[in-house]
């Protein structure tokens, strides 16, 4: 197995990661403080809010004894309201939202949608905002048509690059083995998705077909 | 990139963060970082104190105790984890880099001495190895074992010298990509901003930890 195949981060491990992100809930029992490695959380008192790791926040959920206050950000209105900024602007950047909003929002939808308001149009628009930017994603990558040093992908979640990190270095590494005839060309600055220029039939984009 | 575990709350424990960026620095790139010394034993000494801490709490029927027992439990799994696969990701990769490390003595200094004992004992191991069982047999020009061969390990760190993304946790500024080509081009790196580039350009910026990989 090569040494890429072995370190590669999986989409668990990221879900792993997005564990640790804080949350707030608004517990139904009375606990002391509680000292973790990570921190100290607590008190825990009746109806008063309080900021707990994810992890922490789905393990008193399961047990029945807390009620997850949703981030601000996880709510129909505003995943509408982003999904409209993606729609209106197709030829720039992503949106920013949280690095682990699909994360977050997969998990609470999972195990705690009866703490959210109206969970069916919430995955609704996520899936909406999901495939707008899932489609912006893939057309800068076939933008990607020479040798370029850098790529800027401002406000690009955790998971999404994951899934747009093999693709993306293949083709970079591609053009970079295309070494001598790219050489001479004026390098300039760009962000992935500002491109909008023709494509040209050439071989290198030939090549890239298979990623389409 | 909106980061909600920013630096600033009181009683978080942002070490914890520090070792899952080094994870994920090590896991996203082929070189082989420095070893997170302070990072691992801190980490290893707090799991045995709070393991300490879990068993002291037995013959308690009260659900509160129990419940707050079963979440440092649970906690504990997960800071083990993080501190396993940061070794065995660094495992992996010594293992893959095995002849380019075993010559290059520089790098020695990147490893943990438990690391740099592995690495030596598997490289004396693998090189008797691979002479008993055949280069002794060939002309002594043919016998060198640390040339690079298709998809062996590489043999020196432009090998290493892959796209990786990068994660700007502070003010970067004006960054000069792809030093090695003909055309030099400069990129202004802001904070929180992602960026994809060279190994070699973004290698300093992971070591001072003002940004870290993706």
């Amino acid at each position: 197995m090569s040494l890429k195949e072995t370190q590669r981060l999986t989409c668990q491990q990221v879900e792993f990661f997005a564990d640790d992100e804080l949350i707030e809930i608004i517990p139904n029992i009375k606990l002391p403080v509680v000292n973790l490695i990570a921190g100290d959380f607590g008190p825990f008192e009746v109806g008063i809010p309080v900021t707990v790791p994810l992890w922490l926040a789905v393990g008193l959920k399961e047990a029945k004894r807390c009620r997850i206050l949703p981030p601000s950000w996880l709510t129909e209105e505003k995943i509408l309201a982003k999904v409209e900024e993606e729609r209106n602007n197709p030829n720039s950047g992503l949106v920013q939202l949280h690095q682990h909003y699909m994360e977050i929002a997969s998990k609470l939808l999972h195990v705690a949608s009866d703490d959210l308001e109206q969970p069916f149009k919430i995955r609704k628009a996520l899936e909406d905002l999901l495939d707008l930017r899932t489609n912006k994603l893939r057309k800068g990558l076939f933008n990607v048509r020479e040798r370029t040093p850098f790529i800027k992908i401002n406000n690009i979640s955790w998971m999404e690059l994951n899934s747009l990190r093999g693709p993306l270095l293949e083709i970079l590494c591609t053009f970079a083995s295309f070494d001598g005839s790219s050489e001479m060309e004026t390098s300039r600055t760009r962000e992935e998705q500002s491109q909008s220029a023709p494509p040209q039939e050439t071989e290198h984009r030939r090549t890239l077909r298979k990623y389409q | 990139m909106e980061e909600s575990y920013q630096e600033g709350k009181e009683d978080i424990n942002y070490d914890v963060w520090r070792l899952r960026k080094w994870l994920v620095n090590e896991k996203c790139c082929n070189d082989i970082l420095p070893y997170q010394e302070e990072l691992v034993t801190g980490f290893a000494d707090l799991c045995q104190f709070q393991q300490s801490l879990v068993e002291q709490v037995t013959g308690t029927d009260d659900f509160a105790t129990i419940l707050v027992k079963n979440l440092k439990e649970l906690e504990l799994e997960r800071i083990r984890y993080l501190l396993k696969e940061y070794l065995r990701t660094r495992l992996r990769k010594i293992e893959s880099l095995l002849f380019y490390l075993g010559r290059d003595k520089e790098k020695w200094s990147l490893l943990s001495s438990a690391e740099t004992e592995y690495m030596k004992q598997l490289y004396q191991l693998m090189t008797s190895h691979f002479e008993r069982s055949f280069l002794n047999g060939l002309p002594e020009k043919l016998r060198a074992i640390d040339e690079r061969d298709g998809d062996n390990p590489p043999g020196n760190l432009d090998d290493m010298d892959e796209f990786v993304f990068l994660y700007a946790a502070e003010e970067i500024g004006n960054v000069t990509t792809d030093p090695s080509s003909q055309v030099t081009s400069t990129i202004h790196i802001r904070k929180g901003e992602v960026v994809c580039l060279r190994y070699s350009v973004a290698k300093q910026y992971l070591l001072d930890e003002s940004a870290f990989l993706l």
